[in-house]
């Protein structure tokens, strides 16, 4: 057996740990999921709020718990919600959002608190044609004209919408920045994989983003803040143990170098990577 | 036959890029009209291009199946078959939903989900072997890289609250300060080469952007 | 019994992607074609389906014959396979990228320079914080600055700068690790819970005998 899988052996054990025997750390909520959330709770009735599916089934696991916390709480609030997104991927999301989450849609009608545009192909382009004229699509995912559906009539363009979310798992937080907050003034706040959570945190501290939901993490605490506590509260044990073992080999490969320099037995340089 | 190749492209990509700049600072309904007919034609095309991986895979795969190529074939013919499964499988859930929504919910939602989520999560691997055999404290860059590493990943897990109540402090602050200034240099600086190489663009100096001929 | 064999087959693809950690074998390879086979077949069905919505709907019902044309467009793209017309498709190629460009380069300005610059120079600098955050800030920017050679007080400034941006990418590879971490752990759950524990078991014996039998050749 080889370094490398003792290596793959102590992490998979150590994330699966978690979810044989659950551990319980507590989970404090960070300031950009708060400013998220507490955006969100003091919108008007009747706002309009768009929510751009980008990302696909793949990214599951490390958004789906951030995405049905954060789509059970708009439909919990009095506003309407438009779906749409970048991703071809969009209707299946949904529908697994939903599924997953047991969401109750409650007093919700749809095409009167909700309505499912479908997907939008052409990324930049196509995020600035849907801010100049939300009826883009034409029909929703289901077939239905626009026209005929009751909460798109007051809805033209950008300008109409309150605020509108992303779930991404790349840059496309600054695809909105350009073309819904700068020319329309619309708020942008967004469902981030922790991948690109550094450069998104620049424009968070820059005031351009409203909030930040940021991964599995995000996720847990969101569940919190609504107090449907689900999939992303167990995750957080997991991420705990795995980045202690992170912080474990950073040391002992540390204390190696340390060794074998102070011994003069230093090996040549290996090669990195899995 | 150099105009229709090279020069036409060229001149289509300056004059495009010259459009939309003005549609987005320009208010006279001209502009905001040919801007909003481009973005529109674009999402179309965007939508006639989402065929090009169907016949990357015919073009790479049919001659492997064809030629027998060894220890590939086979593979190959599992591509084609899985896709025009799923075409049918989309076009089932879409016309006679009662029939197939129940298979194509097993395949995509479940079978495409699970295998997306583990190639997404091979990387983890990598790079706590990575981090293993190559984060060394040799060079005061490596020192700051491996302190702020070490600190922001505890910060970023539960577990750094309970290990030190300082640790998601720090962890904070160094996300909005020290991550958030260095990206934002970062930012600044390829936004302005960017804005240089558009200007590249619209003087038709976009050798590598189209192509050669 | 259904989830059952929905947990099976599912812990079974997993582990068939993860069996390349070992060693590259036919599991893996049928997993990967499989899993490349229905995403291409999805986004077909998907542009057909746009398609339709889009220029389909729009001629037939309402008459709306310009859709007509960016759709030609489209198609002019699929020339690239073609030698002798490939020159085709660099005009709706040129049309996409200049349209993308010019977008993105009206909003950049905005957004990405002065946006940035101005809320870092307005920052209160009664805050020790926010004087660091500066520090970093223009020194960052410094060190990218390439059009002079890095000697004198613009070499200390940049050996700051390099510093300073190791240290932030070491905080936002944090960030990668936080989201590698994530996407490995439900994917984990599934091997470890019922009833994946089942074929994660069967997939170690596999792995102990055939490691077995490579150490006897």
């Amino acid at each position: 057996m080889e370094q490398r899988h003792i290596i793959y052996l102590l992490l998979a054990i150590m994330i699966a740990i978690p979810y044989i025997q659950p551990i319980g750390i507590p989970v404090e909520t960070s300031k950009m999921t708060r400013d998220f959330y507490n955006k969100l709770k003091s919108l008007p009735e009747g706002s309009a709020v768009v929510l751009m599916v980008d990302v696909g089934l793949g990214s599951w696991v490390e958004l789906g718990p951030a995405t049905v916390a954060v789509v059970q709480h708009l439909l919990d609030l009095p506003i309407k919600l438009l779906v749409s997104g970048g991703s071809a991927e969009l209707p299946v999301v949904w529908e697994y959002t939903l599924e997953q989450g047991n969401i109750k849609l409650g007093d919700n009608k749809y095409g009167e608190d909700y309505v499912v545009l479908g997907f939008i192909t052409g990324g930049e382009p196509a995020a600035a044609a849907l801010a100049d004229n939300l009826h883009l699509t034409k029909e929703d995912q289901y077939g239905t004209p626009l026209e005929e559906i009751p909460m798109m009539k007051d809805l033209r363009t950008a300008a109409d919408v309150k605020v509108v979310l992303s779930i991404m798992a790349g840059t496309q937080e600054e695809w909105y920045l350009r073309q819904w907050r700068a020319p329309y003034g619309t708020d942008v706040g967004i469902i981030v994989s922790a991948v690109t959570t550094a450069l998104a945190m620049t424009y968070y501290v820059s005031g351009q983003i409203f909030g930040m939901v940021n991964s599995l993490r995000g996720g847990a605490e969101y569940e919190l803040l609504i107090s449907k506590p689900g999939k992303g509260v167990v995750g957080t044990d997991m991420l705990s143990l795995s980045h202690l073992l992170l912080v474990g080999l950073l040391i002992i490969g540390n204390i190696q170098l340390l060794y074998e320099k102070f011994s003069g037995t230093r090996k040549p340089e290996e090669k990195t990577g899995g | 036959m150099a105009f229709e190749r090279n020069i036409g492209p060229k001149i289509v990509l300056s004059i495009t890029i010259i459009l939309m700049v003005t549609n987005y600072y320009l208010s006279p309904q001209l502009f905001q009209d040919i801007g909003k007919y481009i973005k529109e034609f674009v999402v179309v095309i965007a939508a006639v291009m989402l065929g090009l991986g169907f016949i990357n895979a015919l073009l790479r795969d049919i001659p492997r199946i064809t030629k027998k190529e060894p220890g590939q074939w086979y593979f190959s013919l599992l591509t084609i078959i899985f896709i025009f499964v799923m075409l049918f499988l989309c076009a089932g859930n879409k016309y006679m939903p009662g029939t197939f929504s129940g298979m194509y919910s097993f395949l995509y939602q479940e079978v495409y989900r699970v295998l997306g989520n583990a190639i997404g999560a091979f990387a983890a691997f990598f790079v706590f072997t990575a981090t293993f055999r190559a984060m060394r404290l040799k060079t005061l860059e490596a020192g700051a890289y491996t302190i702020s590493h070490i600190l922001a990943v505890l910060g970023n897990a539960p577990i750094g609250a309970v290990i030190w109540p300082g640790i998601p402090i720090i962890a904070d602050w160094i996300n909005e300060v020290v991550v958030s200034a260095g990206l934002r240099g970062f930012i600044i600086t390829s936004s302005l080469g960017g804005v240089i190489l558009v200007f590249r663009y619209v003087i038709g100096k976009s050798e590598t952007v189209l192509g050669s001929a | 019994m259904t989830d059952l064999f929905l947990g099976l087959v599912l812990a079974g693809c997993t582990l068939a992607f993860f069996s390349l950690l070992y060693r590259e074998n036919i599991f893996y390879r049928s997993a990967e074609h499989m899993y490349i086979g229905i995403g291409i077949g999805y986004i077909l069905f998907q542009g057909f389906d746009r398609v339709i919505a889009y220029v389909w709907t729009p001629v037939t019902t309402r008459g709306e014959w310009i859709w007509i044309v960016p759709f030609i467009l489209g198609l002019l793209i699929y020339t690239r396979y073609i030698k002798s017309v490939n020159w085709m498709s660099k005009w709706p190629m040129a049309l996409i990228i200049g349209s993308g460009t010019g977008l993105a380069m009206g909003g950049l300005v905005a957004t990405m320079i002065v946006g940035l610059i101005v809320s870092t120079i307005t920052l209160d600098f009664r805050n020790v914080s926010n004087i660091v955050f500066l520090i970093i800030t223009v020194t960052g920017i410094a060190y990218f600055l390439l059009t002079r050679e890095q000697t004198g007080t613009l070499g200390y400034v940049t050996k700051l700068g390099r510093f300073c941006l190791m240290a932030a990418f070491g905080g936002s590879m944090a960030s990668n690790v936080n989201s590698f971490c994530s996407r490995l752990g439900g994917v984990i759950e599934t091997l470890v819970t019922y009833p994946g524990y089942y074929m994660t078991a069967l997939a170690f014996i596999l792995v102990l005998a055939d490691s077995m039998i490579l150490k006897k050749k």
